[in-house]
């Protein structure tokens, strides 16, 4: 089951920030790298609203750019913040499966 | 280029103004990257509703309330302008109604507290309009004042502006005062004189009368425009603003209302589609269309200013915890 139909790990801030760790990219490589990794197609618009937001907060920052193309690259607040949701997830992962592994006993 | 294409090129110009200047060209460019569908033609109108009702531009604190409280103060000019043009319209109805049939109708006896009949349609509504044109007249002082005083004192540069009005002010006084003058001496009386001036002459006071008010606003609006005033008092002039719409709102129900009981008690007088120097159906008609639409401009220019000023107070909210911006190494 792919993550779109699977819905909860869908969120658009946290896709953004999971594919900026992995280094600087601009608009449509975000986009092609987060469809790459989870199967979900941002629309254009809900990507530049997310990065909007996320510059506000100073989770990203724009790099210069020589083209029409701006990169954004993560911060270390998005750094820490990016941690922290994934933390929460993991917790939530491994509660799950080991439920799932007791009930199934 | 497809249609979908071109639609959401379309569309991606609905977006702000301030969010074009920030984010266009790179948006611009994600659009021409990579083939646009209908699903993210929708997804661009939803982005630029949004951005239209929840701006989050990436400008500092700072930036965004400079926004604010340019958006507040070119409300506040707005609303200023309106109620110069609702006095404008005021002072005509009572000029033609001053020495005029509609006294004695009203219950207006010579003195310094006119005998009102409180039965009297013609003079409650009269009352009405005189009472709500001095509490439109407090709240402007009331919010306009402070900003003039501090423009004086914190752009000197723009004092000039103000000696407009007021010499504008004299230019209004100074035609009446020499025709006052000139047949004083022979013991006329003050609206006689003034009528007997013929219809030309009363014409031509009527547009410069007019054109020294526009003026004198022009000088005001561009000494407020350009002044140096603070965030507090442009605050305040909102409220004071809103007040002075309010007590507009209700001089022009008066208005329409005197026009009614005109209508009812003195048909003769004032049933007549023409000008004669009397209040009339055509010149009161005037008033109304004038006092309608100033209203309706102050009322949309105070509702702007109230709108971006408790928009900005809800997204200054999560900014003011923004974290540091350190770079990631």
């Amino acid at each position: 089951m792919s993550l779109v139909e699977l819905g909860a790990h869908s969120d658009p801030t946290l896709l953004i920030l999971a594919s900026l760790a992995g280094g600087p990219k601009h608009g449509y490589a975000m986009m092609e790298d987060i469809e790459a990794m989870t199967g979900v197609r941002l629309g254009p618009g809900t990507l530049y609203g997310v990065l909007a937001r996320l510059e506000q907060r100073g989770w990203i920052v724009p790099l210069p750019s020589d083209d029409r193309r701006r990169p954004y690259q993560l911060t270390g607040a998005g750094a820490v913040t990016l941690s922290e949701r994934l933390r929460e997830m993991q917790r939530l992962a491994a509660t799950g499966l080991a439920r799932l592994a007791e009930s199934q006993r | 280029m497809k249609w979908t294409a071109r639609l959401g090129v379309w569309l991606a110009r609905c977006y702000p103004h301030s969010w074009r200047a920030r984010y266009g060209e790179e948006f611009d460019a994600l659009l021409a990257d990579r083939p646009t569908t209908l699903l993210d033609c929708l997804d661009i109108a939803i982005g630029a509703l949004n951005a239209h009702t929840m701006p989050v531009t990436a400008e500092s604190l700072n930036e965004r309330m400079a926004r604010m409280l340019n958006v507040v103060r070119r409300s506040e000019i707005v609303v200023f302008s309106a109620f110069i043009a609702f006095v404008v319209a005021g002072l005509y109805l009572n000029g033609q109604t001053d020495d005029s049939p509609y006294l004695p109708l009203m219950g207006f006896k010579p003195g310094l507290f006119p005998n009102i009949e409180l039965n009297n349609p013609l003079a409650v509504t009269w009352l009405a309009l005189e009472a709500f044109s001095l509490v439109a007249l407090a709240a402007v002082l009331a919010g306009g004042l402070p900003i003039a005083l501090s423009v004086w004192r914190r752009s000197p540069h723009l004092r000039g502006l103000f000696l407009v009005p007021v010499a504008c002010f004299v230019g209004i006084c100074v035609p009446p005062a020499i025709a006052i003058l000139a047949y004083y001496a022979n013991g006329m009386n003050v609206p006689t004189v003034l009528r007997g001036l013929g219809r030309p002459l009363s014409v031509s006071y009527g547009i410069w009368f007019v054109a020294l008010a526009v003026i004198s606003t022009a000088a005001v609006a561009r000494a407020v425009a350009r002044g140096e005033i603070g965030a507090g008092i442009l605050r305040f002039a909102l409220w004071a603003s809103a007040a002075a719409t309010a007590a507009m709102a209700i001089m022009l129900c008066s208005t329409l209302a005197w026009g009614l009981a005109a209508h009812t008690q003195a048909p003769g007088n004032f049933d007549r589609f023409a000008f004669t120097g009397d209040p009339t159906v055509l010149s009161w008609g005037i008033v109304i269309v004038t006092m309608l639409a100033a209203t309706a401009v102050a009322a949309w220019a105070t509702l702007r200013g109230i709108n971006a000023s408790h928009r900005d107070d809800a997204a200054a909210g999560p900014a003011s915890v923004i974290p540091s911006t350190e770079i990631a190494g």
